[in-house]
């Protein structure tokens, strides 16, 4: 069977959903989302922690929550999804004649067979992947127990098994950093991270709340050299790295450990494409990896109106009055247009990471301010801060530092159910807390946003379900 | 445990034990192979170039010549039989500068003598009409060379023996080899065999009036168990880097270059794989010890800057995994080059057969060795041919009627059903993973997650492995019962996790 589409989206992530919500809006309704898991979302389920969604909203969501108002907003809309449907190739149309105004053909494949749609439009919105051990070439042996930290995340957060009890973490992306903080919550111990670069990957508020919160070490101009165990990992090999990039073989250190978790990097996940057909629209990221999910979703609403747009669709957008969070000026967003996007992303994040190393080496005494992702740094005076939130966060953070916990509890004989704090609870009671959160069974699953602990570890804050 | 007595028992279930137990079981005889991995092809079978060699780089007279070039012949029918994949791309070996068309001439020669078909010699503009990515002033083209997927052969030998009778029982390591006196005198005394189990770690024993040695690694340690031991082997790694799909397209033949006789092994060339993947590799380091299939940080970087040299196009970006297989060597590192194939009774021990120093062309030799070895046995036993010898298909088509009866009574929806892709690198749908699963357990496999890459190539596409494991872990779980927690990698011991992290 062939189906028409005005437009296909293939993935139902962030910005899959972000952007059919705003077709929708435009008056294209003759839409589909693809979405190989069952369920839309994306990565977003496995990441429990909050963080998402500050710079749209200025409020901090867990990953769940983000995830769950943007599948509101695309079943509010009544576009069409389908799960556990998974894109094989997208084609032209053979023969131009044949195309009758749908030159895209996009082949899937669902729980029961093929399927094939004839598409006007295409929007890649499939994200990206995590870089493994083979693309960063790590010698030493073969044994298990060497993980990428989206895929650790995701067996400890959805599946509930621990990858092991020792890790040493490969690279400082935020994922790694997020993961090195949930497997101590969870009683495992995270010996290092290491990084190869003189600054750390991901968010400066991530390398706060997660690792020196936790005395977890950063080791930066540091990377794994070997890693030994003939069945599973029993240790790896950190040395320091020069300049230059080469390693400095007086400085290594064995350490032991059971698991390696490696967070170096992501990469779009675009091989599904075969053409470059001028229909086809890539956003979020499979265009490029993007920092924030506030980003990706303005990104992908911004391909949207290009889509209607180029669909002729009625009700296009006025001027938008709301604030930006980006500053990336993609005005185009076809495959056609893609080598460009990426070559200007590239030297942006270069200069940006140029920027860092330089702060780092002016390094002052400051407090990172971790209420957005901004991390601004606050200084003695209490200045430096983008907005006035910054010199109240220090002070509360000097005299009564408070995080936002997030973790899962136990429904019985059906897993996990992911949780969170509704206000940040004092930081030296989180140890206690883990404690309670360890001891709940529920007996049947929560409905998304109940209280399943009131006053928690204080008046006033509650332990609710963000799934 | 202790057995009756069996006729055969093959020891390692690498490509020449699989293919002796199917050459074997086609005839009336009872044959049991042992293994002390969890699953066929853990070896040397499953870390190679996965080339079907012409055979012109081996010595002329020597049974490594003789049995490449029967094997390159006859190797397009044997796929057939099996039903596996097999493309005869040919190859190039490729002269980078005049010293190396000396070279050339010299390996030309050599595979005339040998009996290689379709060898030539070609120049620049030639070596660019075949691929314009390769580099190269002349080249020695072969004809007959071919890739397949060695996972797959090694495995569709198994089936094939298990198909017509051949009994395998894997995670036993032989520890010792005893030869049994009998009061009967009719027959030579039966040998016993103890084996430790490595699921339950027990001693298990065993009664044969045949033992085939096909060992690899381990063919002189098993020698010695016998009081043989006019074998060494010398472990001599080879590692190899896979490239990423897309650039795997680019390279349209296997790429050697002119290899130099002080050296292990062909050199490091460059070969597609038959799904479409690029390999580089390998190199030639002599080990201390066998089972070291680490890989190296200045072996990479060798190989990827030979590999460079041949095929320009090769860049670091494209690779997605690593890895090391180990020649099991009769030549020292002192002697260097190759020492023949090992392939007869032992004159001390009767019925005791040794295969010893099967490294390459032995994969590509392996049905022509067990042949050799059938006739050994049948040149002092009477064994009759079968009438009926099934084919692994016609066995498959059997399991599987089998296999929906099951499900049917046990109200299960048949795999076949189960299309939802798991492994978006390489669409591989449930079906294919829980048939695979199953086939494990049809030759007596302990499952893991190799075995199923192995069969399915789950894991080992662009992503390898970190969109789909999840998925993997919960599906066998779910759909087989496996609880994650006693789920193996590869060896008994390499668990994929801790513990649950809330009970």
């Amino acid at each position: 069977m062939i189906i028409k589409k005005d437009t296909v989206i293939i993935g139902g992530g962030p910005a899959g959903m972000a952007a059919a919500a705003k077709l929708a809006e435009l008056g294209v309704r003759d839409i589909v989302i693809l979405e190989k898991e069952d369920r839309l979302g994306g990565v977003l389920p496995q990441c429990i922690h909050d963080g998402f969604g500050v710079l749209l909203s200025g409020v901090s969501y867990t990953g769940t929550e983000f995830s769950e108002q943007y599948a509101k907003k695309v079943r509010e809309a009544g576009v069409e999804y389908r799960l556990w449907t998974t894109v094989t190739s997208i084609e032209d149309v053979k023969r131009k004649e044949d195309n009758e105004g749908y030159p895209i053909v996009v082949k899937a494949t669902d729980d029961s067979g093929d399927i094939e749609y004839r598409a006007r439009t295409v929007l890649l919105t499939t994200g990206c992947r995590e870089k493994n051990r083979g693309s960063i070439a790590i010698p030493g042996s073969r044994a298990a127990g060497i993980y990428t930290a989206g895929t650790a995340q995701a067996f400890i957060n959805l599946k509930n098994l621990m990858p092991g009890r020792r890790a040493v973490i490969l690279g400082s992306g935020d994922i790694g950093l997020i993961v090195a903080r949930r497997i101590t919550l969870e009683g495992g111990e995270v010996a290092c991270v290491v990084e190869r670069d003189p600054v750390a990957g991901g968010l400066q508020r991530n390398v706060n709340q997660c690792l020196e919160d936790y005395g977890i070490p950063l080791y930066t101009n540091t990377t794994v050299t070997n890693i030994y165990g003939g069945i599973r990992v029993t240790a790896v090999d950190i040395a320091e790295v020069d300049a230059s990039g080469n390693t400095l073989p007086e400085t290594v250190r064995t350490m032991p450990c059971d698991t390696l978790i490696l967070s170096v990097g992501l990469v779009p996940s675009d091989e599904i494409v075969h053409t470059d057909n001028e229909n086809i629209f890539v956003c979020g990221n499979a265009a490029f990896v993007h920092d924030l999910v506030d980003r990706v979703v303005e990104n992908a609403e911004k391909a949207a109106a290009q889509i209607a747009g180029r669909l002729g669709a009625q009700n296009m957008p006025p001027k938008s009055e709301k604030k930006k969070v980006s500053d990336d000026r993609i005005n185009d967003f076809s495959l056609t247009a893609l080598a460009d996007v990426r070559a200007k992303n590239r030297s942006k994040l270069a200069e940006k990471r140029l920027r860092k190393i330089e702060r780092a080496k002016n390094n002052q005494k400051t407090i990172t301010c971790i209420l957005c992702p901004n991390s601004c740094e606050i200084d003695q005076n209490l200045e430096g801060g983008k907005c006035l939130k910054g010199a109240e966060f220090v002070r509360s953070e000097i005299m009564d530092p408070r995080r936002i916990l997030t973790s899962s509890v136990l429904v019985k004989e059906r897993g996990l159910v992911s949780v969170r704090t509704t206000a940040g609870i004092p930081k030296e009671k989180i140890g206690a807390a883990m404690e309670i959160i360890r001891s709940i069974v529920l007996e049947r699953p929560p409905v998304f946003g109940q209280i399943i602990y009131r006053d928690f570890m204080e008046k006033g804050i509650n332990l609710i379900t963000t799934r | 445990m202790s057995r009756d007595r069996v006729k055969i028992l093959i020891i390692g279930s690498g490509a020449v034990g699989n293919a002796i137990a199917r050459e074997l079981t086609q005839y009336e005889t009872d044959v049991i192979v042992l293994e002390k991995e969890a699953d066929t092809a853990f070896g040397t079978s499953g870390r190679n170039s996965a080339v079907v060699h012409a055979g012109f780089n081996n010595k002329p007279g020597s049974l490594m010549a003789k049995l490449c070039v029967q094997g390159s012949q006859g190797f397009e029918k044997e796929a057939a039989e099996l039903g596996i994949a097999f493309k005869r791309t040919g190859k190039l070996v490729v002269a980078l500068d005049e010293d190396g068309k000396k070279g050339l001439e010299a390996l030309y020669e050599q595979g005339r003598k040998n009996g290689t078909e379709r060898l030539e010699i070609i120049d620049e503009a030639q070596i660019l009409a075949i691929d314009s990515n390769i580099r190269g002033v002349a080249a020695l083209s072969s004809g007959m060379t071919a890739i397949f997927d060695p996972f797959e052969y090694t495995i569709a030998l198994a089936e094939t023996a298990v198909a017509n009778g051949a009994e395998y029982h894997f995670g036993r390591k032989v520890i010792g080899i005893q030869k049994k006196e009998t009061k009967n005198n009719m027959m030579p005394p039966p040998f016993l065999v103890t084996a430790e189990n490595a699921v339950t770690g027990r001693t298990e024993t065993y009664y044969a009036d045949i033992v085939i040695n096909s060992a690899g690694l381990y063919a002189d340690e098993i020698c010695r168990m016998v009081g043989i031991d006019d074998y060494t082997i010398y472990p001599c790694r080879g590692e190899y880097h896979i490239l990423d799909s897309r650039i795997g397209e680019k390279l349209k033949l296997p790429v050697y270059p002119v290899p130099s006789p002080k050296s292990g092994g062909l050199g490091v060339h460059l070969t597609p794989t038959i799904s479409g993947n690029l390999m580089i590799g390998p190199s030639a380091e002599y080990l201390d010890e066998r089972d070291d299939y680490a890989t190296t940080a200045p072996v990479m970087d060798q190989l990827y800057n030979e590999g460079k040299d041949l095929f320009p196009l090769l860049t670091r970006e494209s690779f997605i995994r690593s890895f090391a297989g180990i020649r099991p060597k009769l030549a020292s590192k002192e002697k260097a080059g190759y020492l023949d194939f090992v392939i007869e009774e032992s004159k001390d021990i009767e019925n005791f057969i040794m295969l010893v120093g099967i490294e390459s062309p032995g994969l590509t030799s392996s049905i022509p060795i067990a042949k050799m070895v059938r006739d050994i046995i049948r040149g002092k036993h009477e064994i009759k041919e079968k009438d009926h010898v099934l084919s692994r298909s016609e066995w498959k088509e059997k399991q599987k009627s089998t296999k929906a009866i099951n499900d049917l009574m046990l109200r299960h929806r048949p795999p076949e059903a189960q299309k939802r892709l798991i492994c978006r690198c390489e669409y591989k749908s449930e079906a294919d993973i829980l048939n695979a699963f199953d086939e494990m357990e049809q030759i007596g496999a302990i499952p893991t997650v190799k075995g199923l890459k192995n069969r399915t190539r789950i894991g080992m596409g662009n992503c390898q492995g970190s969109f789909c494991t999840v998925d993997l872990v919960t599906l066998l779980a779910e759909k087989r019962g496996v609880d994650p927690l006693k789920l193996q990698f590869d060896s008994p011991g390499s668990h994929l996790f801790s513990g649950r992290i809330r009970i």
